[in-house]
């Protein structure tokens, strides 16, 4: 089934597009589906995604169709939905 | 500020037309009266923010943010001006707000809230505004804004796009629950345009009015994206952390 990823700030300039398609197996995870975006960016994005271990740092938020998700509750992705990847960004 | 001030025929004539806002009216306008901000920083987001509230008749800000104007502020930082280049940039917001609203109480502060005059800065006020543009700064305010159970309205920008929130202690969670790490890759210079900065700007100004006044619904455990460059909103729900190191049981 195909997802819609959307990115924000500087998850966006990492991966060069402000959203794109996935194709994934029915079953699959927010956290499978997380891995795959950061194995298809792996030279700009993976770092900022996965910069020391196999958990998504702490600072990247995820949205499922606009509800946040955290990474260390699994979650199995539904056909339409929608996932927001955004890094934090400040004031100045 | 001690004791409740009715507005006087000067400011009923000033607000005339916001008094109009239904559910506002000058029930509404003697909230702001008496009502006191923090503003962290005045910068992009900051000089917006303190511009609006100042607009509106808030009775007192109290503005922080160290050193001196650059070329480099006056693409976004409305209150500083060409020929304050060089001199406190606190001077420069104060005079301006003093401009626009001479009623307004102002305590022009040199220096950058840091956890050494966190306490002390929020204690004074009844609401804090983040526009600050490091975590560290961000974390001391979030840190006092639940000890001190004071709203602390979020707000940041980057590129085109931005991001609000409102956290208000014992209905939402904190800064510390949306990210409770210090996030690596963030730098303190981005890009940025003003026309972004003094959107989200007048959109938190706007938050702060309505937690104050108790008007209309804030984006209490609901956080704004919005990206300018295609005109996109988004309104995402955030989630408290019941582990959180600052806000948890």
């Amino acid at each position: 089934m195909k997802i819609k990823v959307e990115y924000t700030a500087q998850v966006k300039k990492a991966a060069g597009t402000g959203a794109e398609e996935y194709e994934i197996s029915p079953g699959s995870t927010l956290q499978d589906l997380v891995r795959q975006v950061a194995e298809t960016h792996s030279t700009a994005l993976k770092p900022l995604l996965f910069p020391d271990t196999e958990a998504l740092h702490p600072s990247i938020l995820l949205f499922v169709s606009n509800e946040q998700v955290l990474w260390e509750e699994p979650l199995t992705l539904e056909p339409h939905q929608v996932v927001t990847i955004l890094s934090p960004i400040s004031g100045g | 500020m001690s004791g409740f001030a009715p507005l006087t025929d000067e400011e009923r004539a000033v607000y005339e037309w916001q008094i109009w806002v239904p559910e506002f009216g000058e029930a509404g306008q003697e909230k702001l009266k008496n009502a006191s901000v923090l503003i962290s920083r005045c910068g992009g987001l900051g000089s917006v923010v303190a511009y609006e509230l100042a607009a509106a008749g808030i009775g007192k800000l109290v503005i922080a943010h160290a050193g001196n104007v650059k070329p480099s502020d006056l693409n976004r930082q409305l209150l500083m001006t060409h020929d304050w280049l060089g001199k406190p940039r606190v001077e420069s917001a104060e005079r301006r707000l003093k401009e626009l609203n001479p009623r307004l109480e102002i305590v022009a502060v040199p220096e950058n809230l840091s956890e050494v005059n966190a306490e002390q800065l929020v204690k004074q006020v009844d609401l804090i505004v983040d526009c600050a543009p490091l975590f560290p700064e961000r974390y001391a305010m979030n840190r006092q804004s639940v000890l001190q159970k004071k709203p602390l309205v979020e707000c940041a920008m980057y590129d085109l796009e931005a991001q609000l929130t409102t956290f208000i202690p014992g209905q939402t969670g904190c800064l510390a629950c949306l990210y409770p790490h210090d996030p690596p890759a963030w730098k303190r210079e981005f890009p940025v345009f003003g026309a972004v900065s003094g959107t989200v700007g007048c959109m938190a100004a706007m938050e702060a009015i309505k937690v104050l006044s108790g008007l209309g619904e804030t984006l209490a455990n609901q956080l704004l994206m919005f990206d300018l460059r295609d005109m996109t909103f988004q309104r995402n729900r955030i989630l408290r952390r019941k582990d959180c190191a600052v806000c948890g049981a």
